[in-house]
């Protein structure tokens, strides 16, 4: 425990040195409040007194919590916390590991009866701790502002904070045993953003595959339905041309779904940044009323087609993700990446001579 | 009892760096052991196989009465290690107190340890500062006092004298008489013979991974003894008790020769004088004299050298042939080591 506490408090003074941390909450802080400056009335918005009026976004539209809830979503998850402040979280903690395994520095650690898989984790699960800091002021904040400006407390919101934490450590994982590999703090922090990268391009695809997967058998199911309504009422003159129809649109979906299930095995050995992210989101629109994530217009134009309506499409693919995009798939697997990551880190970190 | 009991310990670096090949050691309880070698010998890789920090590809022994590297052995030492640096963020006393908490020393304990080892140090005043401010010196103040914050029966010090200015080494080695004072027992690593030669009751000289001598300064230079005459007009060979004693030149003087004859009683030396007085010789001066430590240290690597290449040998490289060896009856008056006479 004493040493837990040391490793602790020198991982505080660490970080409070580097003002890099400091600023990364003060900037949530500040993000925030800008938010809380926006006022939502009848007539349209105001920013700090500065009044626009607005046809749509007004309270007679949507509630002023609405208003606040969905500049959170857009804006607090899918921009700040998900990417800009971890981003600032990875930068202020990417030099844990090296200057940990620096040589001059490591020696004394290593000298002390505190074993090596423990030395590491813990000093790890510091730099997590700080970015879950961060977090959690940005979260608590943002209900304050939810409460106060919008009138309505959610507490279903702090479940944006284990979350993000537990997205950050996908991340901070394979940071952590590039650090171990290469030593080299930029180095480990550019190869966590090519990381990062890879995994939004490989999640990105899986969910392309889906949307023309899910949209193929819609459109199978549209026009069986279509052939069996006509068969019903006797009229069989389109019957011909429908059941061609059916026919290549069965092939295409075979296609499809021969295209997307390699896809979602190797994001579902991969850790999903993404898809924890949109976990999250799916998350508060059960426990604090949020509203579902719109899906971009070009996708479902994409896909659509005359016999599928969009609604429809979007409920299906919400129900899609929420049957089998769960917290087991989209966290628990994501963790299992990260343990053998940890892993890898804790025996090289282990076997090796400093 | 021994504090520290080392046997047979071998090391192979990855990329087959052979360190250590078979170097045994032992240190009494309550003194300072001097680890002497050139740089390179591979004494903080032994140092480090005591502290965990690397792993030995073989030992057997133990350290203060256990098994190498167990958590119970590492909470009763103190360690310095060479090139050490704290980090920046941290004042002294933080570093102290940091290093006190990683061997489970309490908090209260902590605090009053902290304060007796900087006044220890000297370091009360700049107990506050960041390491970042400190000279050399003042580092290596608090790397020992950090060394000591656990109370530990065995202190290892990675050459704590290194960058120090003379002064502060004069201060770090009354630092050393004092930590053995205090019933510990001081195992200093150091390329700086004199100043161990100082403080050291034993020391063991290591080079190229194996261990050449071991003992106290006195054992290792006994057989050392010798007294010098330096004579004008003697011949090239003097008959001595000894057998015949060649007599080496000095440049300063036409016709000056220094005899120096392997004895210690003065009573064998009184026929070479007459004998040298019988020739016509003058005889300047008869000194007793005995090999120093540097002396002893000097030939025992030279010697090493003349058989095998300097620098750590590549374990799969064969041995060096004949002429690309330094050739071993060099004169070697400078040594090619470093060290501080
Ligand atoms: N981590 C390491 N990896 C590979 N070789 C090493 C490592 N540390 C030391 N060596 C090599 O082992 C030999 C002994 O080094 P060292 O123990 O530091 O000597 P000394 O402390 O006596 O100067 C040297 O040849 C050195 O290059
Ligand atoms: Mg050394």
């Amino acid at each position: 425990m004493t040493q837990t506490l040391a490793i602790f408090l020198d991982a505080y003074r660490d970080l409070n040195s580097r003002k890099l941390f400091w600023l990364a909450v003060a900037i949530s802080g500040l993000v925030v409040v800008i938010v809380g400056l926006l006022g939502i009335d009848e007539a349209g918005v105001s920013v700090a007194g500065f009044r626009f009026d607005s046809k749509f976004v007004n309270t007679l539209f949507f509630p002023a919590s609405t208003f606040y809830k969905l500049i959170f979503q857009s804006l607090g998850i899918n921009i700040w916390l998900t990417w800009l402040a971890a981003i600032l979280a990875l930068i202020s903690t990417a030099s844990v590991v090296p200057e940990l395994i620096a040589s001059g520095s490591i020696d004394m650690m290593l000298s002390k009866p505190i074993s090596r898989g423990r030395l590491f984790l813990t000093r790890w699960v510091t730099g997590l701790f700080f970015a879950g800091i961060q977090t959690l002021v940005f979260v608590t904040a943002s209900f304050l502002v939810i409460g106060i400006r919008g009138g309505t407390w959610e507490p279903g919101l702090f479940i944006a904070v284990p979350v993000v934490i537990i997205f950050f450590s996908y991340l901070y994982c394979f940071c952590a045993l590039m650090g171990v590999l290469t030593r080299s703090t930029v180095a480990s922090l550019l190869l966590t953003l090519v990381f990062w990268l890879v995994l939004f391009g490989v999640q990105k695809a899986e969910q392309f595959l889906n949307l023309g997967r899910i949209a193929s058998q819609m459109e199978v199911a549209a026009i069986e339905k279509a052939i069996a309504t006509r068969l019903e009422k006797n009229a069989d003159a389109d019957v011909e041309r429908l059941e061609g129809e059916l026919a290549q649109e069965r092939i295409a979906a075979g296609k499809w779904a021969s295209g997307y299930w390699p896809a979602y095995a190797i994001v579902t050995l991969l850790p999903k940044t993404n898809e924890t992210t949109e976990w999250l989101e799916r998350q508060l629109v059960e426990n604090a009323s949020f509203r579902r994530p719109p899906k971009e217009d070009d996708e479902l134009r994409f896909f659509g087609s005359s016999r599928v309506k969009k609604k429809d499409f979007e409920e299906a693919i919400y129900e899609d993700a929420e049957s089998r995009k769960g917290a087991l798939w989209a966290i628990g697997t994501s963790l299992a990446f990260e343990a053998v990551m940890l892993g890898g880190c804790v025996w090289l970190f282990r076997r090796r001579d400093f | 009892m021994l504090a520290i009991d080392l046997h047979d310990v071998t090391k192979t670096y990855r990329g087959r760096v052979q360190a250590l090949r078979g170097v045994s050691l032992a240190v009494n309880e309550g003194e300072i052991f001097g680890l002497l070698g050139p740089n390179g010998a591979g004494k903080s890789t032994l140092v480090k196989i005591i502290m965990t920090v690397v792993r030995p590809t073989t030992i057997r022994g133990t350290v203060l009465g256990e098994p190498v590297g167990t958590q119970r052995v590492l909470e009763r030492i103190g360690y310095l290690p060479e090139h050490h640096r704290f980090p920046q963020y941290l004042t002294g006393r933080q570093v102290v107190d940091f290093f006190g908490a990683l061997c489970k020393v309490p908090r209260d304990a902590r605090r009053r340890r902290v304060e007796e080892l900087l006044d220890l140090v000297g370091m009360r005043d700049w107990g506050d500062r960041r390491v970042t401010t400190y000279s050399k010196g003042m580092q290596q103040r608090i790397g020992i006092a950090a060394a000591l914050v656990n109370d530990p029966r065995l202190v290892v010090l990675d050459e704590p004298t290194d960058g120090v200015d003379p002064v502060g080494r004069r201060e770090i080695r009354d630092m050393l008489l004092r930590i053995r004072g205090e019933g510990r027992t001081v195992l200093v690593n150091s390329h700086l013979l004199s100043e161990v030669e100082m403080v050291a009751n034993r020391v063991a000289i290591i080079n190229q991974g194996r261990t050449l001598a071991q003992g106290t300064i006195e054992e290792l230079t006994r057989d050392s003894h010798r007294y010098e005459i330096d004579a004008v007009g003697g011949p090239e060979r003097l008959h001595t008790v000894a057998g015949p004693v060649a007599g080496a030149e000095s440049g300063d003087q036409p016709g000056l020769r220094t005899y120096s004859i392997p004895t210690r009683e003065p009573t064998d030396v009184q026929p070479a004088i007459d004998s040298l007085r019988a020739m016509g010789a003058v005889v300047v001066r008869v000194e007793r004299a005995r090999e120093t430590l540097e002396d002893l240290f000097v030939r025992s690597v030279v010697d090493e050298r003349g058989r095998a290449m300097p620098g750590a040998a590549r374990a799969a490289a064969p041995e060096p042939p004949i002429a690309a060896a330094p050739p071993a009856a060099a004169p070697a008056r400078r040594p090619p080591t470093e060290f501080n006479p």
